[in-house]
C-alpha cells in the first residue's frame, strides 16, 4: 500500500514537472529576446533599432537561460526555423544565440545568406567580437552588440572589417557608424540624446514577425 | 441491371478521381524525398571538397601525423568510390559506411590537431575548422530533414490506400538510416 501511494505520489510531481517546465522555444516577441534577463533596457533598444534598421534581412538575437538539453547547433537551427527568420524564397535571416547556462554562443544563418556570411567569417565574428566579452567577465551586452555589429557590418558591405584579433574598439566604431547612419538615413536627430534610447523604439511595440525564411545549418558555434 | 451499371460506373469514376489525386500526391512526396536525399549528398560532398585544402594545411605543421593524414585521404578516396542508386539498399548501406569512415578519420585528424599550437593559431587553419564544423552541422541537418521526409513517404507506401497508388506509379519505400550517427557528427569545439 505504501509503495502504491509513494508511486503515486512520484506521478503527481512528475506530472507536476513536466507542466512547469518551460515552453521549447520561446516567443519571438521582437528582434532581441532576452530569456535569461542579463540585458540592460539600452542595449534592447540600441539593438533593436539596429537590427531594425535593415529592411531586407532579418536579424534577430536571442539570450536564453539554457539550450533544453539540446547541443547548441541543434538547438539554434530549430530555434531559427520556428522562428522563420528571414523572407520566404529569400531564407535571409540569421539568428545570433546565446545560451547562459550551457555557456554557448552560436550565429545560424540563413540558407541565402550563406555566400555573404559563410562559416568562416561566422566564426571569426564569434572568436573576435562575441566570445572574448563572455570569457572576460561574462557581458552579454557587449557581446551581442559587438556580434549585431559585426553581422550587420557584413551584410551591408559584403564583408568584416579587417581589425586585428579581439579588436573590440573596432567592432563598437562600426556599431556606432551604422546606428548614426541609421538616424540620419530615418531623419530623425539624436533629439533628447540619450533620452531617446529610453523611450522604446518603434521597433519594439511595432511587433515582429518572421517572414518564412529557412536554414540548412550555416553558421557557427562555440562556447564561451 | 441498369441500375446495377450505372452503380457501378459511378464507383469507377470515383475510383478514378481518388487514384489521380493519390499518385499524384506521392509523386509529389517522392520528389521531396528526392530532394532531401540531394541535400544529403551535396553536403557530404561539400566535405569532401573541402579535405585536400586541410590536409595539406594540417601536413605543414604536423607532417609527422602522417597516418592519421593518410587515413584521411584514404577516407575520402573512399567515398569518392561509391557510386549511388537511392533505391538499391545495399549501396545506400556503403555509401553511408564510406561516408561514415571519413566522419571518423576526420574526427581522428581534428582531435590531433589540438596538439600544435602553431596550427590552432593559423588564420587558415581555424577558417578550414570553421567550414568542416559547419559543413558537419550541414549534413546533421540534411540527413535529419531526410529522415524526416522519408518517414511519411515510407509511411504511406506501405498503408492503405497509399499501397495501391504506390503499385500503379511503382514508387517503393526508401531506405533510412539512424539519426543517432549524424548528430555524433556536429561537434561543438572550444575556441
Amino acid at each position: 500500500m505504501r509503495t502504491f501511494f509513494s508511486g503515486f505520489i512520484l506521478m503527481i510531481l512528475f506530472c507536476l514537472s513536466v507542466q512547469a517546465a518551460e515552453p521549447e522555444f520561446p516567443i519571438l516577441s521582437g528582434q532581441v529576446v532576452d530569456e535569461a534577463g542579463v540585458l540592460t533596457p539600452q542595449t534592447k533598444v540600441l539593438l533593436t533599432r539596429l537590427l531594425a534598421s535593415d529592411k531586407d534581412n532579418q536579424v534577430a538575437v536571442a539570450v536564453l537561460k539554457d539550450l533544453r538539453g539540446k547541443n547548441g547547433r541543434e538547438y539554434g537551427i530549430e530555434l531559427a526555423r520556428r522562428w522563420q527568420l528571414g523572407q520566404k524564397g529569400k531564407d535571409n535571416g540569421v539568428l545570433i544565440l546565446i545560451s547562459k547556462k550551457d555557456r554557448y554562443a552560436g550565429i545560424e544563418v540563413g540558407y541565402g545568406l550563406e555566400s555573404i556570411l559563410p562559416d568562416s567569417v561566422s566564426g571569426r565574428i564569434l572568436r573576435e567580437a562575441v566570445l572574448p566579452p563572455l570569457k572576460k567577465d561574462a557581458d552579454y551586452n557587449r557581446a551581442v552588440l559587438n556580434g549585431a555589429a559585426a553581422v550587420m557590418s557584413v551584410l551591408s558591405d559584403g564583408r568584416l572589417k579587417d581589425g586585428e584579433e579581439g579588436d573590440e574598439e573596432d567592432v563598437l566604431a562600426t556599431l556606432f557608424a551604422l546606428f548614426m547612419l541609421y538616424l540620419f538615413l530615418s531623419g530623425r536627430g539624436p533629439r533628447g540624446g540619450a533620452g531617446m534610447f529610453l523611450r522604446g523604439g518603434r521597433g519594439m511595440s511595432r511587433g515582429f514577425f518572421g517572414g518564412g525564411g529557412n536554414f540548412g545549418g550555416g553558421g557557427a558555434g562555440g562556447r564561451f | 441491371m441498369k441500375f446495377w451499371g450505372s452503380v457501378f460506373l459511378v464507383l469507377l469514376i470515383l475510383f478514378g478521381v481518388a487514384a489521380v489525386g493519390g499518385v499524384n500526391s506521392l509523386v509529389r512526396q517522392d520528389e521531396d524525398v528526392n530532394a532531401a536525399w540531394a541535400q544529403v549528398q551535396n553536403q557530404y560532398q561539400r566535405r569532401m571538397d573541402l579535405i585536400p585544402n586541410l590536409v595539406s594545411t594540417v601536413k605543414g605543421y604536423a607532417s609527422h601525423e602522417k597516418e592519421t593524414l593518410q587515413a584521411v585521404i584514404e577516407a575520402r578516396a573512399n567515398a569518392t568510390k561509391v557510386s549511388l542508386n537511392i533505391e538499391d539498399a545495399r549501396q545506400f548501406q556503403e555509401y553511408m559506411n564510406a561516408q561514415n569512415g571519413l566522419s571518423s578519420a576526420l574526427a581522428r585528424l581534428m582531435a590531433v590537431s589540438e596538439n600544435y599550437p602553431d596550427l590552432k593559431a593559423n588564420e587558415n587553419f581555424l577558417s578550414l575548422q570553421d567550414q568542416l564544423e559547419g559543413t558537419e552541422n550541414r549534413i546533421a541537418v540534411a540527413r535529419k530533414d531526410y529522415i524526416a521526409v522519408v518517414k511519411t513517404f515510407n509511411q504511406r507506401v506501405r498503408t492503405f490506400p497509399g499501397v495501391i497508388w504506390a503499385m500503379i506509379s511503382g514508387l517503393r519505400a526508401k531506405p533510412v538510416f539512424d539519426a543517432a550517427a549524424g548528430a555524433q557528427t556536429a561537434p561543438v569545439v572550444a575556441f
